[in-house]
């Protein structure tokens, strides 16, 4: 099956006026696409909701642009650097200890040499059935030798093969290092050929063969440690010797490279051991900071127990950077207003918008208030697809509903998956990255995890919060979360007003500390979304534009980390739940994720509390009201999609106010992991109490304040009976007080 | 199972589920009709209904999952809805005649 398409992607996210930023394309079923760029106003096309509304904007890039189908080359591997040490050699061993994770898929290269075209060189491969195997060519010939014994997945062997050129001789060893499945026992092989020279212009590569000079393949998945090449064909003591990390001198100067893998985790560095310092780069992210084949279950983080974390896990599905050429490259017009924007490519009837924020000129605020974009959430949902998902309607309660970019996500994934994924072999992906297309981070995209009616979530969704700032009149800047995290609390402090998205889930360390330091000092903080500040994250120092997530303890997830693999790679910080890092969001922002249901949405009822005179500005016009938001496009509520509450134990401050509690959740409302420490049978709407969004206010310490709804649905509302409803209104007063320079303070003696 | 086992499972008849489905196929639900609906939404993914956009938010055409990546779905030409109610009407009544192996479809 193959579908007609047009997509790409930025090279940025976020673009400060005067800057350039690049769009690749790529294109089924097109050779030329028209493109403009629109400022984008809502991407909800619901006709109940307030309207899929774009603006052209003239930049100077409209026009027809040539686009052809471009390759993604997925898949993680390492290169080592040109060298005739490597390249060269005519005698050598290979050894390296494996824990393959999909033997028999195909072909997997682990280490050497091998050209797939030119037939020469040599490789230590999985063949298509999984048998550890020794290939060399001369260009002419090619010889195999195969333990003859399929791999089982998931465990760990030693694989050592070597070639003797001036005998022939080539032996290859298969060590399972425990003995698990019936017959794992060590197999030694040997067989004598006669080959010319082996001599390979292709790179010495881990994980992949090279195809032709501009591709790779072959690519292996699994886990790879301590890998070495000799320069002679060892003996079984001496391969032996090789396995450790020392290398004892009387080997030293056969030793051509021993690749440590746990050394400079956080790069994209591989630095080879041996006196010929050949560093290797790894390419595609593969799994870093993983568990090797020694690990104890002693220690957790590699810096602890670095000889432990001597491995890395390749998927042949990884991808950092698509790498497609530049198709319209757009020098942002000096006087362009801040705001959410797209790039418009329409090809008869395919079409596709590729989103980006135009933030303030750097080190400037145009506005009082800016629009914290979630571009984390955004990333980290990247190519979530509800199919093949056995669980999708269990969780929707709802038929799955499948859009074309849905039939492109699963026709494509070299395009890569999502943070909620796993791989083809079942391991989580960890790394999320925007230099690759994301159908889902689309204006317009219908999502089957939203509610129903809009049916939105993150990217789209957040255009409802865009559409209702717009409705206004109120001048805003956007940055997004990547911006946040370069730039902490100076890009807050320029603000009077921060105002989230619908789903503001995932913060780094710098980005959640920059939060609520400025919270403390007098910043305004609208949190108008549900299942905020809830996972820890890192962005990688040198490689732009990707993320990391370890799904780690307790918490809604789509796979778990393996056990001691719970550290990020880029930065070393203990991933998973900020919960379980000491800073729950309700310590945050005052709520924290409670439960998610995806069928309908429901009402928040007013509480005693929200009487209190602290809360008067929020209810201005409002005095009578009991029942707030008992309608909206997203699920005909504004409590639903993924809802939080208010918990003392967690760090709601004690003078909070919860000034309202939505009631009546359905079934499909289901209690998040974390709040279950024992399983109960009450975990649903029905029958559980707490499954409820809490709406809070508090005030903080320098004459801010939080207000935060607590739920997703929240901006679906905000545009019923035209922006005139008590939730708009709720919004606006609060966003008009914020605006308000005075201090927001609480009287002692007033409230609780 | 047979019609007259699931309904003696559920507690409850025929027609009385029929007609809260009917009335209400997304959102709340008895605990009869929650539970059957449990069974329907948790089948395996192969055979599964899902709905195809043709039009987002207007037109819908019934299909069936592979459970294969790359291949994924099996579109009924001949379903279509302009009412996702409608259709979630018609998936719950050709999921009770697979269950129990007869009518209403």
């Amino acid at each position: 099956v193959t579908l007609d398409y047009i997509t790409g992607y930025a090279d940025q996210i976020s673009v400060a006026p005067g800057e350039t930023i690049r769009f690749m394309v790529s294109a089924r079923g097109a050779t030329a696409v028209a493109a403009d760029v629109v400022r984008t106003r809502c991407g909800d096309r619901n006709p109940a909701g307030p309207g899929f509304s774009e603006t052209p904007v003239v930049t100077g890039i409209e026009g027809r642009y040539p686009v052809e189908e471009r390759h993604c080359p997925a898949g993680s591997y390492l290169r080592a650097p040109d060298s005739p040490r490597l390249q060269g050699l005519e005698s050598f061993t290979l050894q390296v200890v494996v824990w393959p994770t999909l033997p028999g898929r195909a072909e997997q290269a682990l280490l050497g040499t091998w050209s797939a075209t030119a037939r020469r060189g040599f490789v230590l491969l999985l063949d298509a059935q999984g048998v550890a195997t020794l290939r060399l060519g001369d260009g002419q010939q090619v010889v195999d030798l195969s333990s003859g014994c399929p791999l089982q997945p998931r465990h760990w062997y030693l694989l050592a093969a070597s070639y003797d050129a001036a005998s022939g001789q080539l032996t290859l060893r298969q060590e399972p290092l425990a003995r698990a499945a019936d017959g794992d026992v060590p197999l030694d092989v040997k067989r004598d050929v006669r080959l010319g020279p082996l001599a390979s212009t292709a790179p010495f590569l881990l994980a992949a063969w090279q195809v032709t000079p501009e591709r790779v393949g072959g690519h292996y998945d699994g886990k790879l440690e301590r890998p070495r090449v000799a320069d002679r064909a060892l003996s079984c003591q001496e391969i032996e010797l090789l396995r450790g990390d020392n290398v004892p001198p009387a080997l030293a100067q056969h030793l051509v490279a021993a690749w440590a893998f746990q050394d400079e985790i956080a790069t994209t560095a591989v630095p080879d051991r041996s006196a010929n310092a050949l560093h290797a780069e790894a390419i595609n992210l593969p799994a870093r900071g993983m568990t090797d084949s020694t690990w104890r279950g002693t220690d957790r983080h590699w810096r602890d127990a670095p000889a432990q974390y001597a491995a890395i896990h390749f998927h042949h599905d990884d991808i950092y950077n698509a790498g497609w050429p530049a198709t319209v490259t757009l020098p942002v017009p000096a006087d362009l207003p801040s705001g959410l924007y797209a790039l418009r490519l329409v090809a008869g009837d395919l079409e596709d918008r590729i989103p980006f924020a135009v933030r303030p000129p750097r080190g400037k605020a145009t506005a009082p208030i800016a629009f914290l974009a979630s571009s984390a959430t955004w990333m980290a949902y990247g190519n979530l697809n509800p199919l093949p998902f056995d669980i999708a309607e269990l969780l929707s309660g709802r038929l799955i509903q499948l859009t074309p970019a849905n039939l492109l996500i699963d026709a494509h994934p070299e395009w890569g998956g999502s943070l909620y994924d796993v791989h083809a072999d079942g391991s989580g992906v960890c790394y999320s990255s925007r230099l690759r297309p994301m159908l889902n981070m689309r204006p317009g995209y219908i999502s089957s995890f939203g509610c129903q009616g809009s049916g939105l979530r993150e990217f789209n969704a957040d255009t409802h919060v865009v559409d209702w700032l717009d409705s206004t009149g109120q001048p805003y800047d956007v940055v997004t979360d990547e911006d946040l995290h370069a730039e902490g609390l100076d890009l807050l402090q320029r603000y009077r007003v921060v105002v989230t998205g619908t789903h503001p889930e995932y913060f780094s360390t710098a980005m959640l500390e920059a939060v609520r330091a400025w919270r403390d000092e007098g910043g305004r903080l609208m949190v108008l979304g549900g299942n905020g500040f809830y996972w820890r994250i890192a962005y990688h120092a040198s490689l732009p534009g990707v993320m990391e997530v370890r799904r780690s303890g307790p918490a809604i997830r789509t796979w778990e980390c393996q056990p001691g693999e719970d550290v990020q790679s880029f930065d070393g910080e203990i991933g998973g739940l900020w919960r379980h890092l000491g800073k729950a969001p309700q310590s945050s922002v005052g709520a924290g994720f409670v439960a998610e249901g995806f069928d309908v949405s429901s009402y928040y009822r007013r509480s005693p509390a929200s009487r209190d005179p602290r809360a008067a500005f929020i209810f201005d016009g409002l005095e009578d009201v009991e029942i707030i938001g008992d309608f909206g496009c997203q699920g005909g509520g504004a409590a639903g999609v993924e809802i939080d509450r208010a918990d003392l134990r967690l760090g709601t401050p004690a003078h909070a106010l919860i000034l309202g509690t939505s009631e009546g959740h359905t079934e499909s409302y289901r209690l998040v992991n974390e709040e279950i420490s024992i399983a109960i049978p009450n975990v649903t709407g029905g029958s559980n109490p707490r499954i409820a969004a809490d709406l809070v206010f508090f005030e903080s310490p320098g004459g801010g304040a939080v207000f935060n709804t607590g739920s997703i649905a929240w901006a679906g509302s905000l545009s019923h009976a035209n922006y005139a409803n008590n939730v708009a209104r709720i919004t606006s007063n609060v966003l008009r007080r914020f605006l308000d320079p005075s201090p927001i303070v609480r009287h002692r003696g007033s409230g609780k | 199972v047979t019609e007259a086992e699931l309904l003696a499972e559920l507690g409850q008849t025929r027609e009385a589920l029929f007609a809260e489905f009917d009335r209400t196929p997304v959102g709340h639900h008895s605990p009869a009709l929650e539970r059957l609906l449990l069974k329907f939404r948790g089948a395996p993914v192969t055979g599964k209904y899902v709905l195809l956009v043709l039009e987002p938010h207007r037109r819908w055409m019934l299909a069936t999952l592979t459970g294969r990546r790359g291949d994924p779905v099996r579109p009924i030409d001949n379903r279509v809805f302009t009412d996702l109610l409608d259709a979630e009407r018609a998936v719950f009544r050709l999921r009770w005649q697979a269950l129990v192996g007869g009518p209403p479809a």
